[in-house]
């Protein structure tokens, strides 16, 4: 009940992150709410006891993400329009949402899984051993890096 | 139970994705969209390897080099569009076309 409870709170988070990132004006608040996106991926992987993948999922996050904020600090004329239509957006989710699902659970595919999933928070840390914690390390201090650089870059007659 | 949530999970955010694609003229909120649904594809099939059994690892590379790869054709486009004095709005784009 608890690992389920778990897995709810990160698949709420993980839809009003994608929500708050269509709706942002600036697109540099948009691409740090795909940088959680994908850190709450990587959380979810961590439930399925893939803690390298996860750590994977984080690397590519610091190359894809740090990319998308440079691009969209780097233009002078700074992109603020948003530009997302969100009554179709949410219309069009629901549609796709229950076209592909609803066929799947309905027929029972999913639900003859035999794995049971002995997650829990304690043991959660356990999953994490010395060698795949260096690489978290590794991943916070270049995602904060590329945080540093656009710092710098916004502060004004820094680099003039 | 956990499988059926995790793998729902997946389809919502593949179908944000896809919707935002369809509904956005931000070139970078389109690019995002796709990283959504890169990300909702190594949900998926993770969740779905894990519970069946066999080897991830292979599909998550090539889904991983997918997107390393349509990285390096955003930041192509962006510069095009910059250049191109349109701004990100790629609706403005059609006027190039042929």
């Amino acid at each position: 009940m608890f690992n389920l409870i778990i897995s709810f709170l990160i698949g709420v988070i993980d839809i009003f992150l994608i929500i708050a990132m269509f709706n942002s004006k600036e697109m540099i608040h948009g691409a740090l709410f795909l940088a959680a996106v994908f850190f709450i991926n990587a959380i979810a992987f961590l439930i399925l006891n893939q803690q390298l993948l996860a750590v994977i999922q984080l690397m590519i996050m610091v190359g894809g993400v740090a990319t998308y904020i440079f691009v969209s600090v780097a233009p002078v004329k700074k992109p603020s329009f948003n530009g997302t239509n969100m009554p179709a957006l949410a219309l069009l989710s629901i549609l796709i949402f229950i076209t592909i699902a609803y066929p799947l659970i309905q027929k029972g595919y999913i639900s003859n899984s035999t794995v049971n999933y002995s997650f829990d928070v304690t043991s959660m840390l356990n999953y994490v051993t010395f060698n795949i914690s260096i690489f978290y390390v590794i991943v916070i201090m270049l995602f904060t890096s590329a945080l540093g650089a656009i710092i710098i870059m916004k502060m004004p007659g820094l680099l003039e | 139970m956990i499988i059926l949530y995790m793998i729902i999970v997946g389809f919502a955010i593949l179908a944000m994705g896809i919707s935002g694609i369809a509904t956005s003229k931000n070139f970078l909120v389109i690019m995002f969209s796709i990283e959504l649904i890169i990300i909702a594809a190594s949900l998926i099939g993770l969740t779905l390897y894990s519970s069946y059994g066999g080897d991830i690892i292979l599909l998550l590379i090539s889904i991983w080099s997918i997107a390393s790869v349509e990285l390096v054709a955003a930041i192509a486009l962006y510069r095009y569009l910059v250049k191109s004095g349109n701004g990100l709005d790629v609706s403005k784009l059609s006027k190039y076309k042929g």
